[in-house]
């Protein structure tokens, strides 16, 4: 009898308590970012006053004087130019090679592969003293260039990886039927096997977009003029140049993490998909 | 047998189309300069001068003879304990929390809490510096809201605050991640093995005590391997932040090696550095992926 009596009372408040956590964690989690969003939006005679304050009026502003005077308009199409051929680039080579490791049979296939894999073990930091010297004698520094093609053989390891995890569930009989059917081992690849993919593919792609969006390391070493910056590197140099006009500080916040926030919001299902494959396979 | 070979050739040279572009980028962008980051740390080399003078270890002796080099291990190994501590066991927690039967809004919840993770680590140092500025920060305003202003402090200026204040900031990042791998652990469970231990007449203690906690020994370790390789390479939060300051007191390997190689232009050393710490990681991951092989065949 007692015990019945005291479950409902019991239940209840681990029910509280639970929503109490989550709900606190949340607000963790998302007020930073909103305190900047919206101080980007307050007018910047009143935000340096209180940085703090519910905002009264809000402006664009800011974010206008970001995009031209703080030349975010330039960092922004550069991260766009840097991520494009970055991310088909490398869902290109990783497809290609993690078909063949998944599905084809041929000497010496899990030696190359084990091979390949050795990368996802040594930080980038080991590479990029000879990564300088190697682009600067292909007169590279200071370009777009430098951010993209070294990617192609650093990022290769991870996404390799996870292709093949994916083309080796897709069954046999496929090919062989395919091949019946009149393909070849190029046409299989292409028509039979890339579509079923596609959600692999696009876990791929929300993350190296992710990567190259947000990248900063080797950027950082590699490019150190206006014109090349992208928006991560163009921040950084914003937050020394301008320490002191915190509403323009906060607008160029505001323009590299709105885009990424859009993207994570609309592709979450992906991006989720993505961390647990690469964690817990890897 | 000529046939069968020829042909043996011929499926191995049309999969070669298949890896070769990979394969050659890796070698060319990957491989090839971890062997000259090695090479290079047994030379003393400023970066531009066309002499470079062969001194064996005298590069691996000089950093292990160096307090800073310690120093920043120490830090570095500070991370670590503190990262599995706090956002590793917090983000099961809170995945735990997330897969009870009654929470509504889950999805709001997950997509929320993995947020910070995916914000360019240049934007979360500015968020931070700012919520832990002395003189304007929301920390310190809160603090002195609650009657707590005495605590109110210069949390990055400060050479006892830094690292905790750093390591704040770093936690914010990495607990949606931990909640998302337990989440994934989670529900790869729920469906099949809570089945069998309802029909094999387990009460829900038992259940938690049975089936839950041993699977979530494992995702922990998982969890705390990464979190071991990822605070072995932290830098982009220490360097926007602090860069290592105030008087190296939150420096870290990366930014060692970052400034002995980029500012000091001593690349050999630099190399060096770069070396060991990719020798400490490589070990690390090593464990890791055997960890979780044994997972996957779990």
């Amino acid at each position: 009898m007692r015990s019945k009596s005291k479950k409902p009372i019991a239940v209840t408040v681990k029910k509280l308590l639970t929503y109490a956590v989550l709900i606190l964690t949340l607000l963790v989690s998302i007020m930073p970012l909103i305190w900047m969003w919206q101080a980007a939006l307050v007018p910047s005679n009143k935000l340096n006053v209180d940085p703090f304050a519910i905002p009264t009026s809000l402006t664009l502003d800011n974010i206008k004087r970001a995009w031209t005077t703080g030349k975010m308009n330039v960092y922004m199409i550069n991260s766009i130019l840097v991520a494009i051929p970055r991310v088909l680039g490398v869902l290109l080579l990783s497809s290609l090679a993690g078909y063949a490791f998944g599905k084809l049979k041929f000497k010496g296939r899990d030696k190359i592969f084990s091979f390949m894999m050795f990368g996802m073990m040594i930080p980038i930091q080991a590479m990029v003293i000879p990564l300088y010297y190697n682009l600067q004698q292909m007169g590279l520094i200071n370009t777009r260039l430098a951010m993209v093609i070294p990617y192609f053989g650093l990022s290769m390891p991870f996404a390799v990886f996870m292709m093949r995890a994916f083309f080796r569930d897709l069954p046999d009989a496929l090919i062989e039927s395919a091949t019946i059917d009149g393909c070849n081992e190029f046409t299989t690849f292409l028509y039979i096997m890339a579509p079923l993919i596609k959600p692999a593919l696009s876990a791929l792609l929300v993350f190296e977009f992710m990567w190259s969006w947000n990248d900063m390391f080797l950027p950082m070493l590699v490019v150190y003029n206006d014109t090349s910056r992208t928006l991560p590197l163009g921040l950084m140099f914003f937050f020394g140049k301008y320490t002191a006009d915190h509403s323009l500080i906060a607008a160029g916040v505001t323009i590299c993490t709105l885009p990424i926030v859009i993207v994570y919001t609309l592709f979450q299902k992906n991006f989720i998909e993505g961390v647990t494959a690469g964690a817990v396979k890897g | 047998m000529t046939v069968k070979r020829r042909r043996a050739i011929g499926k191995w040279c049309k999969a070669m189309l298949f890896v070769a572009p990979a394969l050659i980028c890796y070698i060319v962008f990957a491989i090839i300069p971890i062997i000259n980051t090695i090479e290079l740390s047994f030379y003393k080399w400023d970066g531009a001068s066309p002499i470079m003078e062969y001194v064996g270890l005298a590069n691996y002796k000089e950093i292990f003879a160096n307090p800073i080099f310690w120093k920043a291990l120490s830090h570095n190994l500070f991370w670590i304990t503190f990262t599995i501590m706090i956002p590793t066991i917090f983000g099961i927690i809170l995945a735990v929390m997330l897969s009870q039967r009654f929470v509504r809004f889950r999805l709001l919840f997950r997509v929320v809490f993995y947020m910070p993770a995916i914000v360019s680590m240049v934007a979360v140092s500015v968020i931070w510096n700012w919520i832990l500025n002395p003189e304007f920060g929301i920390l310190n305003r809160i603090l002195k809201t609650i009657g707590l202003g005495v605590f109110a402090a210069d949390w990055l200026g400060n050479e006892k605050t830094v690292m905790f204040a750093l390591l704040i900031a770093g936690s914010w990042v990495h607990y949606g991640f931990c909640m998302v791998i337990t989440l994934a652990a989670l529900s790869g469970v729920d469906a099949s093995y809570m089945e069998v231990a309802k029909l094999e007449g387990a009460n829900p203690v038992q259940t938690f005590v049975y089936v839950t906690m041993p699977l979530l020994k494992n995702t922990f370790t998982l969890l705390a391997l990464n979190s071991l390789i990822g605070s072995f390479k932290v830098f982009e939060i220490v360097y926007m932040m602090t860069k290592g300051g105030p008087y190296n007191s939150s420096e870290v390997i990366s930014t060692y090696m970052y400034r002995t190689a980029f500012t000091n232009s001593e690349f050999g050393l630099g190399s060096a550095i770069a070396t060991v710490l990719s020798v400490l990681i490589a070990i690390c991951s090593a464990i890791y992926m055997k960890v979780s092989e044994r997972e996957v065949d779990a």
